[in-house]
């Protein structure tokens, strides 16, 4: 493990992609106390507070992950959180959605890149671990509300996501991997609403978990149907 | 029974129930419809959807497809052989964000590498990159368009 701990930076995935292009082959993770220019999905800002209230970390995976990569990130960072949050309650909303007391508690983005010759799985988490003094009204993620350092909670994601990355080349999504997803996921049982592409858009019951890690969704009308991209929502 | 055809050139060499469920699977996972194939004086042709007819050496084989998990694919046959297809199932992007310039248009020359665009699956973004250099003579989806394994994207000739 190869951390690159910069003081500011404008977003850890535009620097980790700068790196790979400058021909870097070993670091494995590019925090940063400061984040400028955070982004999400299609270019979405995405706040971070600053260290220590804040993490902002991208981790180089290489090589590439298969297609349970969001899920996997998932269950890693679930298990690297869990023991910083007492009995404060913790799941996912698949895919790949970290909810605290059921509010978004991290910003996730996943991309599979080439870059510098490199084919690579790039992983952006950021996570606000406790409140600043001045929090924004708009402000509406949650706080893990503990004191672990930002460089620390770095190293815990990697312990806890390079083994299981690991054990997943080896043998893929295991029996015990899916297991352990559906247990934490709180999507599976619920009637959501699947948006894909414009205007798609079909409410149904999620059903199940397939083998490829897609989301079974069983619409009003008793057709199924499989959910492998797009947004989904609660149903309110 | 529409679509099986037997030419019995030879009957040297059939296809065995392994190869044809092998066979069928793969044409499933492609955006083609159909697919015929000769090797050594035997033809065999698949067709989906539904229940494909094969043919071969005597006796003549018939094999069920697999039910096919999403909608269709079409492939005009004037676009397959230069066609770039889709690596996977997603959502398709053709550029970075709403407000950026697509990565590649309708008479752009592209070499090999380059980024043609980005297909979400499980919020994942996946760079999809040109495998072989040409020109992009017509862009065949729209952005923010679902897209299946194997459908074509593009032409580069």
């Amino acid at each position: 493990m190869t951390l690159l701990h910069l003081a500011s930076a404008t977003s850890t995935m535009d620097v980790a992609r700068q790196r790979l292009e400058q021909g870097d082959t070993t670091t494995t993770i590019v925090l940063t106390d400061a984040q400028t220019a955070g982004r999400g999905r299609h270019n979405r800002p995405w706040i971070t507070f600053d260290a220590p209230y804040g993490h902002a970390a991208t981790f180089i995976i290489r090589p590439q992950v298969g297609p349970h990569f969001p899920l996997l990130v998932a269950l890693a960072l679930y298990d690297a959180v869990q023991p910083l949050i007492g009995s404060q309650n913790l799941a996912l909303k698949w895919p790949n959605d970290l909810l605290l007391n059921g509010q978004k508690a991290a910003g996730i983005l996943c991309e599979n890149i080439t870059a510098g010759g490199q084919e690579v799985s790039l992983v952006g988490i950021g996570l606000n671990i406790r409140p600043p003094q001045n929090v924004p009204e708009s402000f509406q993620g949650a706080f893990l509300n503990t004191d672990i350092s930002p460089e620390n909670l770095a190293k815990s994601i990697w312990a806890c996501m390079e083994p299981m990355l690991t054990l997943y080349a080896k043998q893929g999504w295991t029996t015990a991997l899916s297991e352990t997803y559906v247990q934490r996921c709180v999507t599976l049982g619920q009637t959501i609403v699947w948006q894909r592409g414009q205007p798609h858009e079909l409410t149904g019951y999620a059903r199940s978990l397939t083998k490829d890690g897609h989301l079974e969704l069983v619409a009003e009308d008793g057709t199924v149907h499989v959910i492998h991209s797009g947004e989904i929502f609660d149903k309110r | 029974m529409a679509d099986t055809k037997s030419d019995n050139k030879s009957a040297s060499t059939t296809f065995d129930i392994k190869q044809l469920d092998q066979l069928a699977k793969w044409l499933e996972g492609t955006g083609l419809e159909e697919v015929e194939i000769e090797s050594h004086g035997t033809r065999l042709r698949l067709r989906k959807p539904g229940v494909a007819m094969v043919a071969a050496t005597a006796p003549a084989v018939q094999t069920a497809m697999p039910a096919a998990t999403s909608a269709t694919v079409e492939t005009p046959a004037e676009t397959s052989a230069n066609a770039f297809k889709s690596p996977m199932v997603g959502t398709f992007y053709r550029s970075s964000n709403p407000d950026a310039a697509p990565f590649v248009k309708e008479g752009d020359k592209v070499s090999a590498g380059q980024t043609l665009g980005i297909i979400e699956a499980m919020k994942t973004m996946n760079q999809i990159e040109a495998d072989r250099a040409g020109t992009v003579t017509k862009i065949l989806v729209q952005n923010a368009q679902a897209v299946e394994y194997g459908q074509p994207l593009f032409i580069i000739q």
